[in-house]
């Protein structure tokens, strides 16, 4: 390997990003400058002559890295889109079960129809924890295309949101069953005077799986 | 020179996809079949070489994949797809189509 040849690359990517394609643009281009080298002292050439030769033959490639850098810039405008998508989801979902509440309200208490209010509240429940469901199913994987620190970095936070992820599901899960808890009690003891403290019991719950979960995680 | 040079370009890919036609090939030997088969008047620039196989690659008319060389750095080499030759053969009809116009249109006599 001619170490002119490859001071001279390494020059001309001097600038350019560590990701995976301008690397392998790198190597392709060192192998086939070398193998050209080689070809023309093989043919007679002087090392001076081939040297210069070679280097003469690469022309331009800025604008070939500029094209695949935006390439990796189209990429991850990609994985801006599909965090858009999910926090609609996540907002729907959120929205659904909120309205359940209001629902079964309006149902029981103003229009006064026993047993429609939970009937409604649970079917609108179900669609809820169901977009919540949907939208950590469907969540854009980051996949590991390039191998660098920045790459690895990224992957680390996609995990931890991954976490987040759990944790949204985890109370999508558990809101709806305290509610129907709630509505339960209420109805067969009667106690609505007091029932509400469920939904402060509910947060605690919450709470502490949140924290379990943390504490498993620093394990 | 210059003049066709600025023609030849735009066949660039044609040219890359009928070396591969015969075999499976890494930039240096496509750039040096190019310049022998022009005996010495047309040799690519590394830069435009590598910027056509990224094109063909997006395109799905040729596929990449490394060589297991042991010294030195990796070949990349470049393989022609089923797509790659239907587009190979629609591109020298048009070609030749072209040809066959010009030389009409700039017959003296």
């Amino acid at each position: 390997m001619n170490e002119r040849i490859r001071t001279h690359i390494e020059e001309l990517f001097e600038n350019a990003p560590n990701i995976k394609k301008i690397t392998e643009l790198k190597e392709e281009l060192l192998s086939n400058s070398n193998s050209k080298y080689d070809d023309l002292l093989a043919g007679g050439a002087s090392p001076d002559d081939a040297y210069k030769t070679v280097i003469s033959g690469i022309g331009d490639v800025s604008g070939l890295i500029e094209q695949l850098k935006s390439e990796r810039q189209a990429d991850s405008a990609m994985i801006e889109e599909g965090r858009k998508k999910s926090a609609l989801l996540v907002s729907i979902g959120v929205g659904i079960l909120i309205l359940a509440v209001a629902a079964e309200i309006f149902f029981e208490d103003i229009m006064h129809l026993e047993g429609v209010g939970l009937f409604v509240m649970l079917i609108m429940a179900a669609f809820g924890v169901g977009f919540l469901v949907y939208n950590s199913m469907t969540k854009v994987q980051y996949n590991k295309k390039e191998d660098t620190f920045v790459e690895e970095f990224k992957q680390r936070k996609v995990e931890t949101s991954q976490n987040k992820g759990m944790r949204a599901a985890l109370s999508g899960i558990l809101w709806p069953l305290i509610f129907i808890t709630y509505f339960l009690v209420s109805f067969i003891t009667g106690a609505w005077h007091i029932s509400w403290v469920i939904f402060i019991a509910g947060a605690c719950i919450e709470g502490v799986i949140s924290l379990l979960l943390e504490l498993k995680k620093g394990e | 020179m210059s003049i066709t040079s600025d023609l030849l370009r735009g066949h660039t890919d044609t040219i890359i996809l009928r070396h591969l036609l015969r075999k499976d090939s890494y930039g240096y030997e496509i750039n040096k079949f190019i310049q022998e088969s022009s005996k010495g008047r047309y040799e690519l620039k590394e830069a435009t070489l590598y910027s056509a196989f990224r094109r063909l690659e997006e395109s799905g008319w040729i596929s990449s994949y490394w060589g297991d060389e042991t010294t030195g750095a990796r070949r990349r080499y470049y393989t022609i797809t089923n797509d790659g030759r239907a587009a190979f053969r629609k591109n020298k009809l048009d070609w030749e189509e072209t040809k066959e116009i010009i030389d009409e249109l700039i017959e003296e006599g």
